[in-house]
């Protein structure tokens, strides 16, 4: 057995613990309140009036440039942990490189601050 | 709980969720259920004792681009119920493609891969009992800085290329997704932070006028 | 095997139950500390100084009925806020509150943590759309954005961190500031942390998108009883996850003031107790204190300001760390 199975596991029980707890949680009080739901409790919230229609807005593309921004960014964090770990081994080769790969990705972020992808959200 | 009926649990849980996610109708419950793949990979990668590929796994496949997914689904509101599709053509086309998965993965499992323990004996003649050799433990680089000696030294090149992906990545996102439209004001942010307070008010004496 | 598991069961029970009673009069915490500071004094009726006010909060929470919306996705509406609060409690495995007090040593705590806190913004998501509520959808949508845009500098503000200490384990880190705590030469750094955690949390000035004034209440506007009363708990305990990440990365975790005679007194669970609390505390000052950002300058400021600052300072602190031959 690895000798990581011993940590890994704990973190297994430690979910299944706090899964049970949180089940628990909301169980009990489904359970033991008198549950009565008319027409009015269960519709939707807007205001005082009924929905008008069904609840997805139009497409907003600003939400899915943050998001490929945020996958391209997390990316380039990814790949900084394993550098900055053994950066104390590597000969001055290897710091170059990685500056060389923040340098390509600057000037990708520079084009998008130019472009307004950033702006207003 | 050995490593093998995890490895078979978490397979099986990984094959059933793939099914899933292309079989069923509503696109979030399908990204729901790739989800579920990923993190059972990350576990499978994890008995493997590859720790920071599984987290790797999890932050970035689960974090970002199942976010990514996600986003774009719940906002189209894509209605799958009233298309009508021919089953039998796609059928004829589904199994030809598996066949010829089928004959690779054969084909690859053909080769003669040996794999090694930690002290050069091949594993298919292992049968020493497990010990813990703690100095091994702590000497041999963990997953972590095993590829990070590597990866910026050795294969730099190829982690150079990565970075022109993820700058192909960035540039073709704003160039399939930005409209500009021109004449729009927006507001300078920069503008109304460097505002001078002595400027903005003018004293106009009406009497003169 | 069984009895492991069973010390295990009651090693995880010794971290939830003082966590979630932590949380509870975290909450009354803020609301005596905010009163404070608008002059007025808070909740002081039902207990002496108003200690018993978070069990009746409790108890009247518990006590409303369950509203599942009719057009809501029955099993995602209910799984949103157990993967929040789930989330929040498992981070808790990693951290450590004493040399050796720590429930799974992990030698990738960092990356575990970020792994977590990655997977909160599921939680939001699905409770946002599976409300089926137009309201609920669009704060859920903005808040995930939120949460999503500062992970990006928490992440790099983390390698500056990395690479001062040189291990991914949070014991290690904690152990390698024993002659210096990072918030020494790393302070502006800190200074981002801490703004950028009050954004990951959702937490006041950055809690548009849980306004109650604007989007009443955001994503969890159909939520009542204990759907409600989980994400109110999850929301805590992150915030409370994330203070004590600050003292293990910057203020140095249990160690004390100066190694010398009276401050060794003190245990140093109580040490990390007490840094973790002016954290908090600073939370609550800083909501009491400043007017809300808007949606647009909060994004502004997440990507226009702190990232390439925090990129920036990766280069400085690895440029300057690499010439001098410091590196551990």
């Amino acid at each position: 057995m690895n000798v990581l199975y011993n940590e890994y596991s704990a973190i297994l029980t430690f979910f299944a613990v706090a899964f049970l707890i949180s089940l628990i949680i909301l169980i009990l009080s489904y359970i033991l309140n008198p549950q009565q739901s008319d027409q009015e409790k269960v519709s939707a919230y807007e205001c005082g009036f009924n929905p008008f229609d069904d609840a997805r807005a139009t497409f907003d593309v600003r939400f899915y440039l943050v998001a490929i921004l945020f996958l391209i960014f997390d990316l380039e964090v990814s790949f900084l942990f394993p550098w900055s770990l053994v950066l104390g081994q590597l000969p001055s080769f290897g710091f170059w490189s990685m500056v060389a790969f923040l340098a390509i990705l600057t000037l990708g972020f520079i084009y998008e601050w130019k472009k307004g992808a950033l702006e207003w959200e | 709980m050995t490593s093998t009926t995890l490895f078979w649990i978490f397979s099986i849980i990984s094959l059933i969720s793939a099914c899933m996610v292309v079989s069923l109708s509503n696109a979030v419950y399908s990204v729901l259920f790739l989800i579920v793949v990923f993190c059972n990979t990350a576990s499978i990668l994890l008995l493997l004792g590859a720790e920071f590929l599984s987290f790797l796994f999890l932050i970035v496949y689960v974090g970002a681009i199942a976010v990514l997914f996600l986003f774009v689904v719940m906002m189209l509101n894509v209605k799958i119920d009233g298309v009508k599709i021919n089953y039998s053509t796609i059928f004829l086309i589904g199994i030809l493609i598996s066949l010829i998965l089928l004959i690779q993965i054969w084909t690859a499992l053909q080769l003669d891969i040996e794999a090694y323990d930690n002290i050069g004996v091949p594993l298919s003649q292992n049968n020493f009992p497990t010990i813990i050799s703690w100095i091994q433990e702590n000497e041999l680089p963990s997953n972590t800085e095993s590829i990070g000696l590597i990866l910026y030294t050795s294969y730099s090149l190829v982690f150079i290329m990565c970075a022109f992906i993820l700058l192909l990545a960035m540039i073709g996102s704003i160039v399939l997704t930005m409209n500009q439209r021109s004449g729009v004001k927006t507001q300078q942010i920069t503008l109304q932070l460097y505002r001078n307070q002595n400027k903005v008010v003018r004293f106009i004496d009406l009497r003169k006028n | 095997m069984f009895y492991n598991i069973a010390i295990n069961i009651i090693k995880v029970l010794t971290i939830i139950v003082p966590l979630l009673i932590a949380v509870a009069y975290m909450t009354l915490a803020e609301r005596k500390v905010m009163a404070a500071m608008q002059r007025r004094k808070g909740p002081n009726v039902v207990g002496i100084f108003g200690l018993l006010q978070p069990l009746a909060d409790g108890l009247k929470l518990f006590s409303k009925e369950t509203i599942l919306p009719s057009s809501a996705n029955i099993f995602i509406f209910l799984a949103a806020p157990v993967l929040t609060f789930l989330l929040a409690l498992l981070a808790w495995c990693v951290l450590p509150l004493d040399e050796g007090k720590v429930f799974s040593d992990l030698n990738i705590g960092v990356l575990y943590i970020l792994a977590v806190s990655s997977l909160g913004v599921y939680g939001i998501i699905t409770a946002g759309w599976s409300s089926n509520s137009k309201y609920a959808f669009l704060g859920a949508l903005r808040s995930a954005a939120q949460m999503v845009s500062y992970e990006v500098s928490i992440g790099l503000i983390l390698i500056n961190i990395l690479l001062c200490a040189g291990t991914l384990n949070l014991t290690q880190i904690v152990l390698a500031q024993q002659n210096m705590w990072y918030i020494i030469p790393l302070f502006p750094i800190f200074i981002m942390f801490y703004i950028s955690i009050l954004a990951e949390t959702n937490r006041a000035p950055f809690d548009l998108p849980e306004a109650e004034a604007e989007l009443v209440a955001g994503y969890n506007v159909e939520y009542s009883a204990m759907g409600f009363a989980l994400f109110f708990l999850g929301e805590y305990a992150n915030m409370i996850l994330m203070c004590s990440l600050t003292t293990i990365f910057f203020f140095g975790g249990w160690l004390p003031l100066v190694n010398m005679l009276p401050f060794y007194w003190i245990p140093p669970v109580l040490w990390f107790g007490l840094k973790t609390t002016l954290l908090l505390f600073g939370f609550i000052w800083v909501r009491a204190a400043f007017p809300r950002y808007r949606y647009d300058q909060l994004m502004r400021l997440g990507w226009k300001i702190f990232l390439p600052l925090s990129l920036g300072w990766v280069l400085l602190v690895s440029g300057i760390l690499f010439s001098f031959d410091w590196l551990p």
